[in-house]
């Protein structure tokens, strides 16, 4: 299937790269693009190539930073103001970001939903409507998703799953744009089995009204995602260290994410500099550049260290990143891809075990593995359940 | 035999049948909060004419159901001709309506002499999977699908879903009160949703899941939940209990080619079929 390109700051000459190829659809980023700026990058990103552009109109978190989020066209003024259970209200915006996305020419916008304080029945009744009275207002072919957020915790219950699913699905939309709500923080795996098993679950049970689940704001945990069927994973430059949370729309846009790193296959971990050399020196370079951590990027970066040894790259590694998210996302076919995904992750634990044993300790304290067994919890209850 | 009711409301139908220009009234039925005659048009059209007594029924609720019915038109749903207030000589208002008159009884008067095949099962199914896919289209869900409310035209063996009496417009604000146990319906019929009063979950799979019971009991005579020896309200306590048919239904079902039912009866909206389509592929 198709990965997508989550555009933040400064990210749209990501779009169409070298060895970016499985990039085919990308979303865009109102919070960092003034109106005029979005027009312009869907015109470069069509002349680029045949790119599936959704809207996704970051309405999340009202009361936030909101960077260039007030110019556009369907933002509500009175968005602080405003009683957010009104139908009307959500008419609206749902009118305006219908006409706003119709003027772009996008393929598909996600519903607007806020960040609830409660995540009950109700807000998912508010979801579902507002996603049917977008799809009503959409008039010139452009696809509806439905965005489910879902709260992370809520998620470990598994009676809340089939509540949430049968709830969304009650709107027909094209697909599903699923947000991940969570106060993990933003540079730590998600590393709850019963949560992770829940949201694989919830994915599986979306997929199974035959309309596409694309999962934003990934990182390496699309490789679950895909696992449970999803067939869109979206994953942004930044989003090697961070994924969706609150305080991402609190911060500078300048902010994060400048460290460099490398993603490597074999411990499905993002690694700095001196790991890399660390790796090798204690006789463990197999582990380095496995399956699609091995890219183009990866062997610019690789030359760069040769050639020009205190150069920044900080950019190469978000395009080793990216590039590695792009093809592995390919690889994992659904029905097939639990198998593989345990292949990995049974491979992945040994490493980090034989690192262990050698007393090879990476850069960050918590950059252990201690999430791949989580991991591989969360991938044996979702394949019995 | 039991004599037939007598009409409370004789006289105002005669009034609102003469202020209608119809003809020929004779009195049909009478049920909690409605009168039906049957009567004529000038043009000789037979048509029930329903007479409902404010005094017993919810006003927003009849506005809803005469709005809802108003806005079908589907083969497979009664038809409305007409509806109004009428103010009869009692000096009390009355709602009216002037529905298709069915004159082929109802689904529970054929299931009275015998289990439908499984043939008649299809053909039944198809048909009112087509009233529901028109009732989504509208966003509207009926809640309170069952072989009272299933009947047929003289002659013809096409049903058609009458009683309009508890559908839920979703998109306008719900008329149940959240803090009520149970939400409207009639429970033997009930999906889990309807039975917890879970408004949130309530959609045309809800609607799905009746006419599943509906369906079970056409082809087995018995309801699909029910395990031996079990009374109608423990039956309706193991679908509440979000439980799976029984065994003995789902082999049934599997026998007769109509395993799909099991499928509608799943506990969660989720496990349902998703759409009338695909619903619908399952009895063609």
């Amino acid at each position: 299937m198709t990965a997508y390109l989550q555009m933040g700051s400064d990210t749209e000459n990501l779009v169409g790269e070298t060895d970016l190829e499985e990039f085919h659809g990308i979303v865009l980023s109102p919070v960092n693009r003034t109106p005029l700026e979005l027009g312009q990058d869907i015109s470069a990103f069509r002349r680029k190539g045949n790119f599936d552009v959704i809207m996704d109109p970051q309405l999340y978190v009202p009361d936030s930073e909101r960077g260039c989020l007030q110019e556009q066209t369907y933002f509500p003024s009175d968005i602080d103001t405003a009683d957010l259970t009104s139908d009307i209200w959500w008419s609206t915006l749902v009118d305006q970001l219908a006409s706003c996305a119709e003027s772009l020419g996008v393929n598909a916008v996600a519903s607007p939903a806020v960040l609830p304080n409660v995540w009950d029945p109700e807000y998912y009744t508010r979801c579902a409507d507002t996603a049917r009275r977008l799809r009503e207002s959409l008039t010139s072919g452009i696809n509806t998703l439905t965005t489910v957020m879902v709260d992370y915790n809520q998620m470990s219950d598994p009676n809340a799953v089939l509540r949430v699913a049968s709830i969304v699905s009650e709107t027909d939309t094209s697909g599903y744009y699923l947000v991940i709500d969570s106060t993990v923080e933003p540079r730590r795996e998600f590393s709850g089995e019963r949560e992770l098993a829940g949201i694989m679950n919830l994915v599986r049970q979306l997929e199974a009204t035959e309309r596409p689940v694309l999962v934003s704001h990934c990182s390496s945990d699309m490789l679950l995602f895909k696992a449970a069927g999803a067939a869109h994973c979206a994953t942004g430059k930044f989003f090697n260290l961070r994924r969706f949370t609150r305080s991402r729309y609190e911060d500078p846009a300048t902010g994060g994410g400048q460290l460099p790193y490398w993603f490597e296959h074999s411990l499905v971990s993002f690694l700095r500099g001196p790991d890399l050399g660390r790796l090798t020196d204690a006789g463990f370079g197999s582990l380095i550049g496995v399956a699609a951590s091995s890219n183009y990027w990866s062997q610019r970066i690789r030359d760069q260290f040769a050639n020009e040894p205190g150069k920044a790259w900080v950019a190469l590694g978000w395009r080793q990143y990216l590039s590695w998210f792009g093809k592995t996302e390919l690889a994992l076919p659904t029905p097939t891809a639990p198998s593989i995904l345990e292949g990995w992750l049974r491979s992945a634990e040994d490493n980090w075990i034989a690192l262990e044993d050698s007393n090879v300790l990476l850069d960050e304290p918590r950059n252990n593995g201690g999430w791949v067994r989580p991991w591989r919890q969360a991938l044996n209850r979702f394949v019995n359940s | 035999m039991s004599s037939p009711p007598t009409p409370s409301h004789l006289a105002v139908a005669n009034e609102l049948a003469r202020a209608t220009n119809l003809n020929n009234l004779t009195f049909k039925a009478q049920g909690a909060f409605k009168e039906t005659f049957r009567a004529e048009t000038v043009h000789g059209t037979v048509v029930a004419l329903k007479i409902l007594d404010p005094s017993k029924c919810d006003l927003a609720r009849t506005s809803r159901e005469i709005e809802a019915l108003q806005r079908c038109d589907s083969p497979y749903i009664a038809k409305l001709f007409d509806s109004g207030t009428f103010h009869a000589s009692d000096g009390k208002d009355y709602f009216f309506a002037v529905e298709e008159f069915l004159d082929g009884g109802t689904l529970t008067d054929r299931l009275t002499t015998a289990a439908l095949s499984p043939d008649q099962v299809k053909s039944y199914a198809a048909c009112l999977v087509r009233a529901l896919d028109h009732l989504r289209s509208l966003n509207l869900v009926h809640r309170d699908i069952k072989p009272d409310n299933i009947m047929f035209r003289l002659g013809a063996d096409l049903p058609v879903l009458v009683d309009f009496g508890l559908v839920r417009d979703l998109s306008a604000i719900s008329l149940t009160q959240t803090w009520l146990p149970q939400g409207p319906g009639t429970p033997y019929y009930a999906a889990p949703e309807q039975l917890h009063n879970d408004k949130a979950l309530i959609g045309w799979r809800t609607d799905q899941f009746s006419l599943g019971i509906v369906l079970g009991i056409g082809l087995t005579g018995r309801h699909p939940f029910e395990r031996p020896g079990m009374t109608m309200p423990q039956t309706v306590g193991v679908v509440a209990a979000r439980q799976s048919c029984s065994n003995e239904f789902m082999q049934a079902a599997n026998d007769a080619g109509l395993a799909g039912i099991v499928q509608m009866l799943a506990p969660w909206p989720i496990h349902r079929y998703s759409s009338p389509r695909r619903l619908l592929e399952v009895f063609e």
